[in-house]
């Protein structure tokens, strides 16, 4: 069991219940998202359902990494701040720390009318 | 090769896609993607689908298809060349926009919040936009000045291709309008200008000078 993939699966699915949150796409770049499937292949791990990243860094700061796709008829700019407070709200109770953590929220999709869903 | 026996696969996409770079798209090429489009998306592709660079060349090329095809198709017949080079252009266009590109901030109280969308999916925002107007095909956007410093002043560039017999001012003020609307609504960017040039007016008058009297 591995407590960063239990913890991006939750993330996950808390960023997707997020109302204008259309897709969550895998964080980092494309050779990272491959490197990670073909790890998570190796070791059995089915992460899929694991797309926000999660990591700390040297003094324990927990970063939080989530890319995301915006549906149609919803801001792009209230979608970022609905999913970052959302984020936030359910680390702070869950996971209590001494640092705040690090939340990264990217856009990188917005479904218009005319978009292929 | 004369109006009346150009080959019509001619204009297929996939015959216009040569050259373009596959690192624009996550390691896939537009020529790929039209591939998938027309299959279906089927079977699912999971490298295409997780890649939002991607998603939004598809939303593009679909909406090409679907709703501009008609159009240059009709005059291509009596211009082909012409527009074969215009269409290449058009779906170049769309490979290099599609990639992420720059991000522009959007601002939060908390300090330890990074917020912001990437330029492809702006870019590829406008593109939907002036679209979506209905009388024009949108050939290239640019956002001009430094998008990942807040409040700079930003100058969106756009061509666009329209249909014979429209008011160009009038089309010109809608893109202006649709574009400034979607900005204001999805990013806090400074745009201070949105130019729009009229690069081509797609037209049956063309078809008719090659036309016996």
């Amino acid at each position: 069991m591995n407590d960063g993939l239990d913890l991006s699966r939750t993330l996950t699915s808390i960023v997707a219940a997020v109302e204008g949150v259309g897709d969550i796409y895998p964080s980092g770049s494309f050779a990272q998202a491959a490197t990670l499937t073909v790890v998570n292949a190796i070791s059995d791990e089915q992460t899929d359902d694991a797309k926000v990243a999660v990591s700390s860094d040297g003094s324990g700061q927990l970063k939080i990494t989530v890319t995301i796709g915006v549906a149609f008829g919803h801001s792009a700019r209230e979608t970022l701040k609905a999913v970052s407070d959302t984020l936030r709200a359910y680390l702070e109770t869950e996971v209590p720390a001494t640092q705040a953590p690090s939340i990264d929220v990217k856009v990188s999709r917005i479904e218009t009318e005319s978009s292929i869903v | 090769m004369t109006s009346d026996n150009v080959d019509p696969t001619s204009l297929d996409p996939e015959r216009l896609l040569d050259g373009l770079d596959p690192s624009d798209l996550d390691g896939h090429t537009i020529e790929e993607l039209g591939d998938y489009l027309d299959s279906g998306r089927q079977p699912r592709n999971a490298s295409i689908e997780n890649s939002a660079g991607s998603r939004i060349a598809l939303d593009s090329l679909a909406r090409l298809r679907r709703e501009s095809w008609a159009m240059l198709e009709e005059e291509s017949v009596a211009d082909p060349d012409r527009d074969r080079i215009w269409m290449q252009n058009v779906i170049a266009n769309i490979s290099r926009e599609s990639k992420a590109g720059r991000d522009i901030p959007i601002s939060h109280p908390h300090p330890a919040t990074t917020l912001k969308i990437t330029e492809g999916s702006v870019r590829g925002l406008i593109r939907a936009a002036g679209d979506g107007t209905g009388g024009a095909i949108i050939g290239k956007v640019a956002l001009d000045g430094d998008v990942t410093l807040p409040r700079e002043p930003i100058t969106v560039s756009v061509t666009a291709s329209v249909n014979y017999g429209q008011n160009l001012a009038a089309l010109a003020r809608l893109l202006r309008e649709v574009i400034a609307d979607e900005l204001s609504t999805h990013t806090e960017l400074n745009v201070t200008a949105i130019d729009v040039a009229i690069q081509d007016v797609h037209t049956k008058s063309t078809a008719t000078t090659k036309d016996p009297l």
